[in-house]
């Protein structure tokens, strides 16, 4: 395996090399598919790796040194576990039916090569992250997947809207850098260790619940909720919406936002050891998840909707991972990847045929002209709403039962999340109904036809794994990681379950109701909430508040600097000094009166004065020594 | 390092101050009107400079020598005030003569065949070049000074002749400023080795012999004002140099017109190296000389240090000037390096060297860059440019490479630096650590916006955007490949330097 | 009785004095110059004086050397009065002041 994990990780590098390079000299069939095929070897190399990890092996492989000096040791090491290796497979696996549908969404876009570069940069920097066997390349890794994110958010560039997303993204980016980078620190002062292996094992040494260990968490939090789009950094995640729909796909949907997950359950020792910091994960998913669902109901933009939604789903996993359930949370990771890349592909077809018109309103009559992606995107809306049999069923329903089933304040969140299963239900179906509705809402004689087959292939293979992926027993394939979660005694299974699937009928019908039957009185409930519908409408008004609290001030404070501090106060004591220094010039110039008698005259009073000093200091006056 | 070892009773460290005054040598005698053959003559003078100092590099053992100096050249110069030509070269210098050598070539390189009395200016900067290469070198006190002020002359005329706009009044300035620190050494050197004298009875301006005997004692102020560490006030001394030449907050206010005056091959080696010299200065004498006080006036540096990370991210955040917008960028990142010294201990001062070099990297980077900008677009003014990714897209892809690196992305150099330093802060000041660490969120800001506002958007302006020819590329590649190597694959630093920072007075103690 | 140390010391301060008093009364420059010679006139035999009275030869050699300092500023001296005469301007201390600021 120690060669198999690098060589994972090489494919997507060399794919990258070879387009950034020669991209623009080689045609285009063999920029797509040198593209997606290193992506799809990588992912034979995950399902080797995967064989090997089910025997029972895992590697921990030092390749070369980074940096030693004292005991600050940091080598370049891999660490394949049962977590990594479930990562590596639906990044590769997801990642690679992503790259085949680019290939298609993407033939007829100028930037064709570098699009496909970036993606494999992007990839090679996730495997880098989820590889990595300690904390500093792991931040590389980070840096890098926010690094391609930035590059993809602005892909069109001569958008502003896409400049300004991809700088507030990678700006927001920066401060979970720093905080991860601050949790290294922590980490390194107390255990002398950065790599995961001594990590793990001298994490005890620290006082369980103290404030060490509680703040090397939630400092690794920071990173993560950046990562992840959670509240409070999330504002960058919609305006992200600005690059092309594979982007959100793969790296706002699938992989990337998930690094924060993954985050927390690869330090789930550490989260174990500080109750605070996790319960502090797990409020923050649960609060987010119900932030992000109320937004979605009031968005009319469909990237934007399926964004919230991927930020809510998101806060389900942090909600999991943080009151201990890690594999309900990696569990609801896979099924989520499968269902909202299925959703965001089969949404690039609708906006593709729609040319380029990311509003649901001007939306309908899917069924007819795109098949494929109507019946595969209406598998994806049912497996996110929670339908029973579906993928999205067993996952989400694991995470609720896990919080509810708790004891104590947990119990609430897992309440909070319930509600929000409702409205994640209201809310899909509502874009489904008002997208795809039977009735045509806009002008007519528009001829709408479905996406190539390079498109449809994957979403398909996806639909599939959004209705199977609930029977693959993530469980147990990450019980040597996370041992076995706890159980539930059987009434409390079908209680629960029955509970959820009602909540998710209730969100159903009525958006069945306000969206499909009767749309006046969604309008009318409109009016009513009006004031209520602004506010979620305008995400809370949280960008505007950033905007008012960092930005203007910063750059307010920068421009007093700039114009008062250095010129007048800094530079102005300088200055001082040497006017000063002139001003004195000009008195002693005085004294150079250019006439020989005064100088004279001067010269001459002064070596008298001199003459007596010496004198009076000898002592030596002519009448008190002898001759 | 340490390959092979190289031949003992060769002068090597002489040879590398000679051969840039030899060049300088035939280049004046070359006639004026042969253009092209004093820029070649600059050109391989600095090649072979290049050469030699990368075989010392290679030939650099670790943990060797005297005091872990290699390569010793010592001869009496003055021995009744016992002072010698003594150079040496341990693991603070090693890489800085290094990126010295580097900065020059690609400074000649750079130089504009059709700049006015080119020979002149070629000239000044092989005299430069030897002097600030004297400064890494020299291990006696009187010969550091000499090479001090010495390199101050070229660097006045550089850019008080061949700059632009303000450039007499920058000129002056950074001379004036300069010189007040220097003049604040020159007490500082006399004391050193006259308390040296009084304790030990030997008089030596030699820095191997200072370093064995710290200087210790109290000086009583008269009329009962209290009293004041001698160690403390011969730090002083040497710091109000350094600080000026680094520079720290606030004596920083001669660098930003000094910057935006000089002549971009100028600013290179000025920005890249020079300030560095006032880094290196604290670590071979401030640190090394005077441990005690360094360990009791470290903290108030360490403090204006990081004052001096933010102020100049700020100032950077709304320039529109590009050559002083990158300008505030430097002081800003001299900061880090600063901060990383003044932690005082292994860690913070490794990140320092490591970043003295990342830093000279990415600066002469940066401003090669803005030197490209204004050649082809006729402007520096950040409000006149937009989009020029797309009619220059490997312009914009080199550039982003380089903001990068400015913005210590994770896995390109800037980012080894930075960690270690706050990592060092940290152990000795969290808040500091913490400053820093806005100040690297405050740089992907600022970095972004002169990034974005110049290559995003549309559309172009100016319309017409030349791309980058193969001699541009040429010219960054040596620096991009820093980038990427230094931060893939560090190790081979702290290999050469670990033994010298270890032995540093200011951390043994 | 030989003559006492003392009055060629006396002798020397006299001199020394009326040059002086010259220096800065008169007017004309190349009476300036004669006072200056005066004064160092008073001086070498100082000099000279004591060399004799302590037998030392330091004295003598000093003399020599303003003897020498004297010839090489009158010289100097007279070709820039010569020259400022020659350009007509007047041969007046006090006009002279072109080197003010």
């Amino acid at each position: 395996m120690d060669i198999l994990a690098p060589l994972v990780l090489l494919t997507p590098l060399a794919g990258f090399l070879v387009n950034a390079l020669f991209g623009r000299l080689l045609p285009r069939r063999v920029v797509g598919w040198v593209g997606a095929g290193s992506i799809g070897l990588a992912f034979l190399f995950a399902l080797l790796i995967f064989s090997q990890v089910l025997g029972g092996q895992k590697l921990d492989q030092s390749y070369f040194t980074w940096w030693q000096s004292g005991d600050f040791n940091v080598p370049f090491n891999l660490y394949v576990d049962a977590l990594s290796t479930l990562m590596i497979l639906v990044i590769t696996g997801v990642g690679f039916l992503i790259h085949v549908y680019s290939i298609g969404y993407m033939r007829e876009d100028s930037g064709y090569s570098r699009f496909f570069a970036y993606m494999n940069l992007f990839v090679f920097s996730m495997l880098l992250l989820v590889l990595s066997g300690n904390l500093v390349w792991l931040i590389i890794g980070w840096a890098g997947v926010g690094l391609c994110s930035y590059l993809l958010i602005g892909f069109w560039f001569e958008r502003t809207s896409a400049v300004l997303a991809a700088r507030k993204a990678f700006v927001m980016n920066t401060i979970g850098d720093v905080g991860m980078v601050f949790a290294a620190f922590l980490i390194f002062l107390n255990l002398r260790v950065l790599d995961f292996q001594g990590l793990f094992g001298r994490v005890h040494q620290l006082p369980r619940g103290g404030t060490v260990i509680t703040a090397i968490c939630l400092l690794l939090l920071v990173g993560a909720l950046a990562k992840s789009a959670q509240l409070p950094l999330q504002t960058w995640l919609p305006d992200a919406m600005e690059g092309p729909t594979p982007v959100s796909a793969l790296i706002h949907a699938a992989t990337m936002v998930t690094a924060g997950v993954y985050l927390v359950a690869r330090m789930h020792l550490l989260y174990d050891w500080a109750p605070t910091a996790a319960a502090t994960v797990a409020v923050i998913g649960g609060v987010t998840a119900f932030y992000a669902a109320t937004i979605g109901t009031a968005q009319v933009d469909i990237k934007r909707i399926l964004a919230y939604s991927t930020m809510s789903q998101i806060g389900y996993m942090f909600l999991a991972v943080g009151i201990g359930a890690y594999t309900a949370g990696m569990f609801h990771f896979m099924t989520h990847a499968f269902f909202k890349a299925l959703l965001f592909l089969a949404a690039g077809n609708v906006i593709h045929a729609f040319h380029e018109d990311q509003d649901i309103r001007h939306m309908g009559n899917v069924r007819a002209g795109l098949p494929i992606t109507f019946w595969t995107f209406l598998i994806g809306t049912l497996s996110i709403s929670g339908f029973p049999l579906f993928a999205g069923f067993f996952s989400k329903d694991e995470i609720i039962r896990a919080a509810l089933s708790a004891a104590g304040s947990e119990f609430w969140l897992g309440l909070l999340a319930l509600i929000t299963a409702g409205l994640t239900a209201y809310y899909m179906f509502r874009l489904f109904f008002i997208a795809f509705g039977w009735e045509w809402l806009a002008h007519d004689d528009r001829h709408l036809h479905e996406a190539l087959p390079v498109q449809t292939i994957p979403i398909v293979i996806l639909a599939a794994g959004a209705v199977v992926g609930g029977y693959i027993p993530v469980a147990s394939f990450l019980t040597p990681v996370f041992g076995r979660a706890v159980e539930v005694g059987t009434g409390a299974f079908i209680g629960l379950a029955a509970l959820s699937v009602w909540v998710a009928l209730v969100g159903f019908a009525l958006a069945y109701l306000l969206h499909a039957r009767r749309p006046e009185l969604a309008v009318a409930w409109r009016t009513r909430l009006g004031p209520i519908h602004t506010l979620v409408e305008h995400k809370y008004y949280i960008d505007e508040l950033y905007d008012r609290v960092f930005v203007r001030p910063g750059l307010a404070l920068a421009r007093f600097l700039n114009e008062v501090v250095e010129p007048r106060v800094i530079d102005g004591a300088v200055n001082a000094v040497a006017d000063f220094t002139l001003l004195e010039a000009r008195e002693f110039r005085l004294l150079q009166t250019g006439r020989v008698r005064s100088y004279a005259l001067v010269t001459l009073g002064g070596a008298v004065g001199v003459l007596l000093i010496v004198i009076w200091y000898l002592g030596y006056l002519p009448w008190r020594s002898g001759a | 390092m340490s390959w092979y070892t190289l031949p003992a009773n060769v002068p090597w460290l002489t040879l590398v101050l000679l051969l840039p005054l030899i060049g300088a040598l035939l280049v004046a005698l070359t006639p004026s009107v042969a253009v092209r053959v004093i820029k070649q003559l600059g050109i391989l003078t600095s090649v072979i400079t290049l050469a030699l100092v990368v075989a010392i590099i290679g030939g650099f053992q670790q943990g060797v020598g005297n005091l872990h100096l290699q390569f010793e050249e010592g001869l009496q110069w003055i021995p009744s005030l016992g002072i010698s030509y003594h150079l040496g070269i341990d693991g603070l210098s090693l890489f800085l003569l290094g990126l010295n050598a580097l900065l020059f070539l690609i400074a000649i390189v750079v130089t504009d065949s059709l700049t006015p009395r080119l020979k002149e200016f070629i000239l000044l900067l092989l005299i430069l070049e030897a002097a600030t290469a004297g400064i890494l070198l020299a291990l006696d006190l009187v010969l550091f000074y000499v090479f001090w002020e010495a390199m101050l002359v070229p660097l006045y005329f550089l850019i008080g002749v061949w700059g632009e706009g303000r450039r007499v009044y920058a000129a002056f300035k950074f001379l004036i400023y300069t010189v007040i620190g220097s003049f604040a050494m020159l007490v500082a050197i006399l004391a050193v080795a006259g308390i040296n004298f009084s304790q030990t009875g030997q008089l030596s301006f030699d820095w191997t012999v200072l370093v064995q005997h710290p200087a210790a004692g109290v000086w009583h102020l008269p009329a009962g004002l209290g009293s004041i560490g001698i160690p403390q006030l011969l730090f002083f001394g040497f710091a109000l140099a350094f600080a000026i030449k680094m520079p720290i907050f606030p004596l920083h206010t001669w660098l930003p017109p000094a910057y935006t005056a000089s002549p971009i091959p100028v600013v290179i080696v000025f920005a890249g190296l020079v300030s560095k010299l006032g880094a290196y200065g604290f670590l071979r004498f401030n640190l090394s000389l005077f441990p005690d006080a360094a360990h009791s006036l470290g903290g108030p540096l360490a403090v204006l240090a990081t004052i001096g990370i933010l102020y100049g991210a700020f100032m950077a955040l709304v320039q529109t000037d590009l050559k002083r917008l990158v300008a505030y960028a430097s002081m800003s990142h001299l900061g880090f390096i600063g901060l990383g010294i003044f932690a005082g201990n292994l860690l913070g001062i490794e990140g320092a060297l490591v970043q003295m070099i990342n830093h000279g990297v990415i600066i002469a980077a940066l401003f090669l860059v803005v030197g490209m900008i204004e050649r082809r677009a006729g402007t520096r003014d950040r409000g006149e440019l937009r989009g020029l990714a797309a009619t220059a897209p490997l312009f914009a892809a080199l550039f982003l490479v380089v903001s990068l690196a400015a913005l210590g992305l994770p896995g390109l150099n800037g980012f080894v630096g930075e960690f270690l330093i706050m990592l060092g802060a940290w152990s000795s000041f969290v808040p500091l650590a913490v400053g820093a660490g806005i100040g690297v969120i405050l740089a992907a800001w600022y970095v972004l916006r002169f990034y974005q506002g110049s290559t995003q958007e549309a559309p172009p302006q100016p319309a017409r955007f030349p791309e980058l020819r193969l001699a541009d590329v040429g010219v960054l590649a040596p620096l991009l490949g820093l980038m990427l190597v230094i931060g893939i694959s560090p190790a081979f630093f702290p290999a050469a330097v670990d033994a010298t920072v270890k032995a540093l007075p200011v951390i043994v103690r | 009785m030989p003559v006492p140390a003392y009055s060629f010391l006396l002798l020397s301060g006299v001199v020394f004095t009326l040059g002086a008093i010259g220096f800065m009364v008169r007017r004309n420059p190349l009476v300036v110059f004669m006072c200056i010679e005066l004064m160092l006139n008073a001086v070498n035999l100082a000099f000279a004086a004591m060399s004799r009275y302590l037998n030392s030869l330091d004295g003598v050699v000093f003399a020599f050397l303003v003897i020498t300092v004297a010839a090489a500023e009158v010289v100097v001296g007279i070709a820039i009065i010569v020259q400022v005469y020659r350009a007509g301007r007047q041969m007046d201390v006090d006009e002279l002041d072109l080197m003010k600021d």
